[in-house]
């Protein structure tokens, strides 16, 4: 990346007018007192199988019910990092996925136990510049 | 399996794509269950090409009866189930946990 | 109806007046249960313990002065896939013979609280996937009316537990157990018919609520979207205390309807007066005459009592077995992809993982269920979605939109519940879609969400007086109309 005689700088400027575009993958867990669809503890280091109902077992029967307050929470997050949070347009679509430009859809009740969350921020990428200045790529980060 | 999004008509099932479809079910079937059922999946598909016939360009898909929205569960713990009484009812229970062989890195 | 069998309501009047008791009305379908049940094989199992230590509290408590509910006394029968917390709850499936869950269905719970003595789980088609209760795996259920015919299903047992079976008599499986008076009333559940064409069969009412409701928190699901909860009974009047019992808003089910349920029994004397009931005017081929002429007899029977007849047409009606043979296949494929042998039921121990969710699997799923789960993991598949799957979804839409049409022009709508009375045990067997087509009627309720029911209505002509059942369908939320039809036929028949 830099020249090896001399310590890296905050203001380094890549070899052929490179500019280095870094996307951060996060995973955040919500501050919740319950599970996503299960009304048992959400506690971490507790005994095996002791925080558990019908929707964690997967039981014959068992149906899961979203929890509002992780919801609130995503969307909240959502909105801290200035994301666009849209409702959803039909019904039909019970996943929830963030996708690149980190539109947040609104949830529709989820009628499977099945809840996929895929966020990322921004691709990590690296540009061929010539002699621009340097734009800010990534979503602002809090505001 | 080959794409076909957009497909006039339903495409045929083969031999084949029943053995790979019974792998995504995580069914193994025998020889001879998988010659019937590609016999039977093909016949019955042949007759729910019936819906090939209609025009539904401008409908719009129906998942579920009514579009009921936003139904919530409040953040509030709920007693679970008894541990023992869940492990007294499964095939391999050890030390309080289900007991499975190892999964051999295969993605399950 | 000649019925040698007392109505739910019945019993409950007697038990509260004084005039019987619990055990002693429990001991008398115990007895029923001891003279034909080898025959009939309306049940997995039978709660005969259980059942007389809560008979017996009931009858302390009602002697002490205290209410026990709305059917306090009553016995009355579950199909197998409902969950009963420590009794065997098993699918009529290998996978799951002898797994007891740790919990009960919203509905067991509200049966109880009410007072009811439930009797015991009765046998399905496994998973509920069938129409004749054949494809259990502890072996098919026959019809109380006739043994050598099938009792209809899937929710054939309960069916038979309940018909008031006896020679040459009309109606009166979960149809058996009713049809024979093993049980006062019984549950089963209706995915594509798997109410109504029992009931029709084996000679009860047998009701599919609106979708949502009827709670399913605790039902094995087999297709998500199509499931409901439903009583089989004698009456029309024992139906609506079920639904008024059984219904209303669950916050367990996500999808149960966030109201309570509409006042039936009060309005079954109503009459259908002005009422406007729907006939098809293009009727599908394939339905029997003797089936057909009940039909139009009950169609005399409406307007004799002052309602009018108004044809209408289902222009997407022929399309819904296929909509349907896509849409509860694809989500069977994914509801019973939990069943791998790692946290209950039937495991074969393999070395590694994924040979013993194969092994498990195969081992413990009968013929039916692994073709639909292969059906519908192939509907769903990358490269296929659009072709099935999508397709399904959007023939879907024409039908509800077509009941919507239909229902500016009529309050009801009435077909034959079944194209046939119960047929021949082993007759539909060989081919799977020979079998499908006996849900022709009572699939495109369960893909519209609507509300379904069938009543007895007579004996057909030539198949030695076995029953003929009417169907009602209504509107979603259109039980209270629909009750009101049901009551009006049940005077006339």
């Amino acid at each position: 990346m830099s020249n090896a005689s001399s310590a890296p700088s905050h203001a380094t400027v890549l070899p052929n007018g490179w500019e280095m575009v870094i996307g951060l993958e996060v995973h955040v867990e919500l501050d919740t007192k319950t599970k996503l669809f299960s009304a048992s503890p959400n506690h971490f280091g507790d005994e095996p199988n002791t925080n558990i109902d019908p929707v964690t077992l997967g039981l014959p029967g068992a149906l899961p019910v979203i929890n509002r307050r992780a919801v609130e929470l995503a969307i909240r997050l959502g909105l801290a990092l200035n994301c666009t949070v849209q409702a959803s347009q039909s019904s039909t679509d019970v996943r929830l996925s963030l996708q690149y430009a980190l539109a947040l859809r609104s949830i529709a009740p989820c009628r499977r136990a099945r809840f996929t969350a895929k966020t990322t921020f921004t691709k990590t990428s690296r540009r061929h510049i010539k002699s621009r200045s340097t734009t800010n790529q990534s979503t602002s980060m809090g505001s | 399996m080959s794409p076909s999004s957009d497909a006039k008509t339903t495409p045929k099932i083969t031999a084949q794509v029943v053995a790979k479809v019974a792998h995504l079910a995580r069914l193994d079937l025998t020889e001879a269950e998988l010659a019937l059922m590609t016999t039977q999946l093909t016949g019955m598909l042949d007759h729910f090409g019936d819906i090939d016939k209609l025009d539904l360009s401008a409908v719009t898909p129906m998942a579920q009866p009514f579009p009921i929205k936003n139904v919530y569960r409040e953040d509030v713990v709920v007693p679970g189930l008894d541990r023992q009484e869940v492990l007294d009812n499964a095939p391999a229970p050890q030390d309080g946990r289900f007991r499975v062989p190892p999964s051999n890195g295969a993605e399950s | 109806m000649t019925s040698e069998f007392v109505s739910v309501v019945d019993i409950v009047g007697s038990i509260r007046g004084g005039k019987t008791t619990a055990s002693d009305v429990l001991e008398q379908h115990l007895a029923r249960i001891d003279k034909r049940e080898t025959e009939i094989h309306a049940f997995n199992h039978i709660m005969a313990e259980s059942a007389r230590a809560n008979a017996a509290s009931i009858d302390a408590d009602l002697k002490a002065g205290n209410d026990r509910g709305p059917l306090a006394g009553v016995p009355i029968a579950l199909k197998d896939n409902m969950c009963t917390r420590g009794v065997p709850t098993t699918c009529s499936s290998k996978i799951l013979e002898g797994w007891k869950p740790p919990y009960d269905a919203t509905v067991v719970t509200r049966l109880q609280q009410a007072g009811a003595v439930i009797v015991g789980k009765t046998n399905l088609d496994e998973f509920a996937m069938g129409s004749s209760t054949e494809n259990s795996a502890f072996g098919p259920t026959r019809n109380p009316l006739d043994t050598s015919r099938v009792p209809g299903g899937s929710s054939g047992g309960s069916a038979a537990a309940v018909a008031a079976g006896f020679p040459g008599g009309s109606s009166g499986g979960s149809a058996a157990a009713v049809a024979a008076g093993f049980a006062a009333a019984s549950l089963g559940s209706d995915t594509g018919g798997s109410i109504r064409q029992p009931a029709a069969l084996c000679g009860v009412v047998g009701v599919k609520p609106t979708y949502g409701m009827v709670s399913r928190q605790g039902l094995v699901a087999f297709a998500s979207s199509l499931d409901q909860i439903g009583p089989f009974t004698h009456t029309v009047a024992d139906a609506a205390l079920l639904m008024e019992v059984i219904g209303g808003h669950d916050p367990l089910d996500s999808t149960s309807l966030d109201q309570p349920v509409p006042s039936l029994t009060a309005v079954l004397g109503q009459g259908v007066k002005g009422m406007r009931i729907g006939r098809l005017a293009d009727m599908p081929d394939g339905c029997e005459p003797e089936v057909l002429a009940r039909l139009d007899a009950a169609f005399d029977a409406l307007k004799a009592a002052g309602a009018t007849i108004v044809d209408i047409a289902l222009p997407s009606l022929s399309y819904c077995l296929t909509a349907y043979y896509l849409v509860a296949p694809a989500e069977a494929s994914s509801n019973l992809a939990r069943y791998d042998g790692v946290r209950y039921g039937l495991r074969v121990e393999s070395a590694d993982l994924i040979s013993m969710y194969g092994a498990t699997r195969a081992a413990g799923f009968g013929a039916e269920v692994k073709r639909r789960i292969m059906l519908g993991t192939y509907a769903l598949s990358a490269g296929y979605y659009d072709a099935y799957y999508g397709k399904a979804l959007k023939v879907r839409r024409l039908i509800a939109n077509d009941f919507a049409a239909a229902y500016q022009s009529c309050d009801v709508i009435l077909t034959p519940t079944s194209p046939t009375v119960a047929f021949p045990i082993g007759e539909k067997t060989s081919d799977p879609l020979t079998m499908y087509l006996c849900d022709i009627f009572t699939i495109p309720t369960n893909l519209a969400g609507h509300a379904a029911m069938s009543v007895p209505f007579g004996t057909g002509a030539h198949s030695h007086s076995m029953p003929v059942g009417v169907q009602i369908l209504a509107p979603a939320l259109g039980e209270p109309t629909m009750f009101r039809v049901a009551a009006e036929l049940e005077r006339a028949s």
